[in-house]
């Protein structure tokens, strides 16, 4: 959504701007090419491919910067979402700058360092340096984007690895994301995704978004609501999708969100009313209670709930602080309202026990009536030790030393091995076969193939 | 594309003189060069091979050994880093990308030029993803 929220920011500024989706048009090509697994392990891991996929790579390059200086801009802005992007965008700018160096480029997004809380800033550096971009922004480009635009270089983000991260206020004062020039036939999925607050109420030790958005700001519902309503208006799009770490770090604010969302459905047809889907966390049921439910049916809430673990030990550890009975309450009304529910799931946390993990597929063996019935998915994640994390900084603590990627790590004191972690989530996965629905089993294939992925570094790495 | 040669020259009895061609155009020129450090730039407009001419070394006199055989002073040229589009070309595949043939008809990959000669360098794409595709394999990013 980054090219869109840009582009409403550059155009309040006076500007004339456009946003394009670009790795929308880089993905749905690449699903038809067919050494797609090529590319991509070259984009994603650096290895060397074969000259006639470079060509392949250099021709969708070129197509994407016919296509922009179709526009004629003076400055190319280009958000890098996850570090995956890193080798592509070194590879577009040369050619950039190669054909145009007068056009200002900028790099910004998360993807501009490997994890979101890193801070190593060298990719960006090292891309400056070069002369392939002229600048960076660090953080939310929403404020620094409007001090470039301003001239404005000085301004912490621009080409630093601080930033300013923006209050309630300026939240809610942002314009609107603008899609006029994204073709929305393009997705899998047509929604619109909004931003309704930053950071996180919580400080669970193994995340990385609260080390980068160290406080949590948020947005009115009423505020978020009009955004629904000129967005869908606009768009024709009716299905949102909060893109924050949970819509319900402020429940005064969320309450009055599915307040007013479901008033709009009640007065709507079918095809008008909203749907929305959101990462959601677990409270006891007094701060959660039936009612909330209700309006969270009506409003036709999709909920994505950080469970992370069933231990109860171990999730208060990890800064989870909710009992088993509150996930529980949220299982039961999700069936009762039937509000389709996704949980997620941390594997093989550092602190479980081989107990532990016992333990896990008891409990989903003793839920499985709420499989297809209110929960669709459970998201089965390997356990990260993310850089500059609580989790990270505690590896002595927990007895465990850091490989070259986060999923990587192992057990200092050797009682748990990487195999058995493999035969855990194997035996996990059958456990929780009965939660997915029906096209949904390829997940538990991509996670096989990656855990297997996770077992052959593992070695290397040793 | 534009091209960046970062040389190195070695002064001693003046320096060495560097001329760079694409064919019959020449595209840079460097006679009684004083700096220890010269950086050449060239726009590259159409695919070819760039031949760097290399001459003013006379190996009688330009070269000072001393009595242990080691080499105390030299005239010489060396190629630190080439940068094409913008993207270095890594140590490794420099080495290998500069045909060095001497005055005496030796040929090497060599980026330390001692001698009078030609080294000649292939620019078969004027594309910098193309380029770097097919002349610098495994180039490391980040």
């Amino acid at each position: 959504m980054a090219p869109a929220v840009l582009k409403a920011v550059a155009e309040k500024e006076g500007h004339q701007s456009w946003g394009l989706d670009l790795n929308i048009d880089f993905v749905n090509q690449l699903e038809s090419y067919p050494q797609k697994s090529e590319l991509t392990n070259y984009l994603m891991n650096q290895v060397w491919p074969s000259t006639a996929v470079f060509a392949y790579l250099s021709d969708i390059i070129d197509q994407f910067i016919n296509r922009i200086l179709a526009l004629d801009p003076d400055v190319v802005g280009l958000s890098l979402l996850t570090y995956q992007s890193q080798i592509f965008t070194y590879w577009f700018v040369s050619r950039f700058k190669d054909v145009r160096p007068n056009i200002k480029i900028i790099i910004g997004g998360s993807g501009i360092k490997k994890f979101i809380a890193d801070t190593n800033n060298g990719y960006c550096e090292d891309l400056k340096q070069l002369g392939l971009i002229d600048h960076y922004i660090m953080g939310d480009g929403e404020l620094a984007l409007v001090e470039y635009l301003r001239g404005n270089l000085d301004y912490s983000g621009i080409d630093t690895n601080t930033w300013i991260q923006a209050t309630n206020e300026q939240l809610e004062s942002y314009p609107y994301p603008k899609y006029e020039d994204y073709n929305f036939d393009l997705y899998r999925k047509k929604e619109i995704p909004i931003v309704d607050s930053r950071g996180c109420v919580r400080t669970c030790e193994f995340c990385d978004i609260i080390e980068h958005w160290t406080k949590f700001a948020f947005r009115s519902g009423e505020s978020i609501f009009s955004e629904m309503l000129e967005q869908s208006k606009k768009y024709g799009i009716r299905h949102f999708y909060f893109k924050d770490s949970l819509i319900n770090g402020n429940m005064k604010v969320f309450t009055r969100l599915v307040e007013l969302v479901a008033g709009h459905n009640r007065t709507s047809s079918e095809e008008e009313k909203f749907s929305w889907q959101a990462y959601f966390i677990i409270r006891n049921s007094k701060q959660h209670p039936e009612s909330l439910f209700a309006l969270i049916k009506e409003s036709q809430g999709d909920l994505e709930l950080g469970i992370e673990s069933v231990i109860r030990d171990v999730r208060w550890g990890m800064g989870k602080k909710f009992e088993n009975e509150d996930i529980d309450w949220h299982l039961e009304m999700g069936r009762k309202y039937q509000i389709p529910l996704s949980l997620l799931l941390i594997i093989a946390y550092p602190t479980e026990t081989l107990a532990d993990w016992e333990f896990t597929k008891q409990w989903f063996k003793d839920r499985v009536e709420y499989g297809q019935n209110s929960v669709y998915q459970v998201q089965l994640n390997w356990a990260s030790i993310l850089p500059n994390t609580t989790l990270e900084r505690k590896n002595k603590e927990y007895g465990f030393e850091i490989g070259r990627f986060p999923s990587i790590w192992f057990d200092t004191n050797f009682k748990i091995t990487t195999q058995m972690k493999i035969d855990y989530i194997n035996e996990l996965n059958n456990v929780c076969e009965p939660f997915f629905a029906g096209d949904l089993h390829h997940i538990l294939k991509e996670f096989q193939a990656s855990a297997m992925n996770v077992v052959t570094s593992y070695s290397a790495d040793l | 594309m534009k091209i960046e040669f970062n040389f190195e020259f070695g002064i001693y009895n003046g320096s060495m003189s560097v001329t760079i061609n694409q064919g019959e155009h020449k595209l840079f020129e460097s006679i009684n060069n004083t700096q220890k450090n010269l950086t050449a730039i060239i726009d590259l407009t159409s695919p070819g091979t760039l031949t760097i001419q290399l001459d003013g070394k006379n190996n009688n006199v330009d070269t000072n050994v001393d009595s242990r055989g080691n080499i105390v002073a030299d005239k010489y040229v060396q190629l630190q880093k080439l940068i094409v589009g913008r993207v270095p070309v890594s140590n490794a595949n420099l080495y290998n990308l500069c045909c060095y043939t001497t005055i005496t008809g030796t040929q090497v990959n060599d980026t330390y030029w001692g001698w009078n000669g030609k080294v000649c360098i292939n620019f078969d794409h004027i594309n910098p993803v193309l380029w770097h595709a097919h002349n610098n394999p495994k180039h490391v990013i980040g």
